[in-house]
């Protein structure tokens, strides 16, 4: 099929571009990997559930609500649910952005002039001993459960993590019923350090919002450990107990520091990895950001990336929240409908003049969360020669540990090749950051240096019959 | 209610479910709701462990829980490498423990 306009990703940057395209008289496919629009932020219920107050399952209701109107209004946005990307390419021709998706009806190609990368990002994992034992998740498959399918993940949960989205999760399990046994915070307490805590008063609803859930969680009696992680997991078929370790600033445990407590759920996640295989199949140039641990796709102030006609929008331009997303998700959709005449440049103008400041007031927020409660490298130390790195292929930190001083592998692409690591059907998504670390380490130098995976043309696993 | 469901008595969003249905995993009813993914029903049923790895035999579940990371694959009416976080349960479904993985398989 054939469309002006292609988005990618229906989360708050791809849902408020698909709308600003939208109304600019675009024809647009909003291509989404989920059964219901929304992303990880504005998740919705499933259709089939009713619900008398939906509202308190989320924080901006009013805004994701608004654009989901928005968005089935406008006849010209084809909503294409349930739909993922498996491979992006640019062909010559009139439409040569051109997606390669494979959906509930089969595998199919959409082309466009112009096409908006919004696909988002996902909760960053560090391994330790036990990660892979049932009952070990992310932050956000927890949220995923209990906010969009009401089931608790489990009866006695430790989270443990860098960065504030800890907190409304955890406040999400203990107003459904949880025992949260606790909430493990890596970093030190924003107000410790007095330059953020100056830098935080310009964003005073912020801080309103963070102190509402930590009055919350002394409500439920749940004891928010700063300077602490889970550094190791028990148990065979599911959790039996965790080992909380005080840990210092470099995050490398403290002697004496450690504590056991039973738990049968453990929910972690140190930040977010951008979804960036897409922008890397249009050829993207990206820059590695040693602060947020990956890399971006570079963008200009009309949010096009260094490929013509390739934008880009939310977290893969730098994981700086849902604010900044839907700034940059109408800048890039009037950016889009302008590149393919569709928007004057008199009016494009005027409308991105609020929205560029919005996101500039929203991004330095952003940005001082990342710097503050970025991953330090004493996580290394949690990890022992047996401890799973590529949860797919199975690889230890012993074999990434031997393709480095034995074999002399310099980059993570060499560590790859020796080790596997990387090649199962996650497609190194949730090794990445670990590999690339450790690698650094080990062969002592930079993360920037030994590099990371590049994406593969086949950008998620597909049936063979599909592809054909 | 003796699962993992959010009780009406903690859930401020007053979630209603339409009646309910069974599915089998390893020969065992589970019962589900319209709308859940079999992931979901499976964890409110308090089953952690989904497949077994090809390696080293380890098990594993839900990890990512929005279908990023493959870890919770399970065979679904026969058909392998289904992610149970995204699979929506239907009735008289037949869910298996997924052994290993058949790679040239890979469903969505």
């Amino acid at each position: 099929m054939d469309a002006e306009i292609a988005v990618v990703g229906a989360g708050p940057a791809g849902l408020s571009a698909a709308v600003a395209v939208g109304e600019a008289g675009c024809r647009v496919g909003l291509v989404d990997a989920y059964a219901r629009p929304g992303g990880q932020y504005f998740k919705q219920l499933p259709g089939e559930f009713k619900a008398q107050a939906p509202q308190v399952l989320h924080h901006e209701t009013s805004v994701a609500v608004d654009l989901f109107r928005r968005v089935e209004r406008i006849t010209s946005v084809d909503m294409l649910s349930g739909t993922g990307v498996w491979m992006a390419e640019r062909r010559s021709g009139e439409s040569p952005h051109t997606l390669h998706l494979a959906g509930p009806t089969g595998a199919f190609e959409l082309r466009a002039e112009a096409v908006i990368l919004a696909p988002g990002a996902y909760d960053r994992a560090l391994p330790f001993p036990g990660w892979d034992v049932p009952g070990v998740m992310t932050v956000g498959a927890a949220q995923t459960l209990i906010k969009s399918q009401r089931v608790l993940p489990g009866h006695r949960i430790v989270l443990s993590g860098a960065g504030p989205f800890l907190l409304p999760v955890a406040v999400g399990l203990a107003e459904a019923g949880a025992h949260v046994v606790a909430v493990c915070e890596a970093t030190p307490p924003l107000w410790s350090s007095p330059w953020t805590g100056i830098k935080m008063m310009n964003h005073p609803d912020k801080i309103l919002e963070g102190v509402d859930y930590l009055k919350t969680l002394q409500k439920y009696r749940v004891p928010v450990k700063y300077g602490r992680a889970v550094t190791r997991v028990t148990g065979r078929d599911r959790v039996e107990s965790a080992t909380v370790s005080r840990i210092g600033k470099d995050w490398v445990p403290v002697p004496g520091g450690e504590e056991e407590v039973q738990v049968d759920t453990v929910c972690v996640g140190y930040g977010f990895m951008p979804s960036n295989e897409l922008t890397h199949l249009f050829g993207c140039e990206h820059d590695y950001d040693p602060i947020g641990g990956a890399a971006f796709a570079r963008h200009d102030d009309d949010m096009q990336s260094t490929e013509p006609g390739v934008f880009v929008a939310g977290e893969i331009t730098g994981v700086r929240g849902s604010a900044v997303a839907l700034a940059q998700g109408s800048i890039s959709g009037l950016a889009a409908a302008r590149s393919i005449g569709k928007v004057g440049q008199a009016e494009y103008e005027q409308a991105v003049g609020p929205l560029r400041k919005t996101y500039h007031h929203r991004r330095a927020f952003g940005d001082l969360l990342v710097r503050y409660f970025a991953v330090q490298q004493g996580w290394m130390s949690w990890v022992t020669p047996e401890t799973i790195i590529c949860r797919c292929e199975e690889v230890t930190f012993g074999e990434v540990t031997d393709a480095v001083t034995r074999h002399e592998a310099r980059d993570v692409k060499t560590v790859k090749s020796i080790t596997r690591c990387g090649m199962g059907p996650c497609q190194g998504r949730e090794c990445a950051y670990a590999v690339t670390a450790l690698t650094a380490r080990l062969s002592g130098r930079s993360a920037a240096e030994v590099g990371t995976f590049t994406s593969q043309p086949i950008v998620r696993p597909i049936p063979l019959a599909e592809m054909l | 209610m003796n699962d993992l469901r959010v009780s009406p008595a903690h859930d401020p969003a007053g979630v209603v479910r339409d009646a309910p249905f069974e599915l089998s995993f390893e020969g065992r009813p589970i019962r589900a709701y319209p709308g859940e993914t079999v992931g979901a029903a499976l964890t409110a049923a308090g089953i952690t462990t989904f497949r077994t790895t090809r390696r080293r035999g380890r098990p594993r579940g839900l990890f990512c829980g929005i279908g990023i990371c493959f870890d919770c694959l399970l065979v679904v009416d026969g058909t392998p490498n289904q992610r149970a976080c995204l699979t929506p349960a239907r009735p008289r479904m037949v869910v298996q423990l997924q052994s290993s993985m058949a790679e040239d398989q890979f469903g969505r």
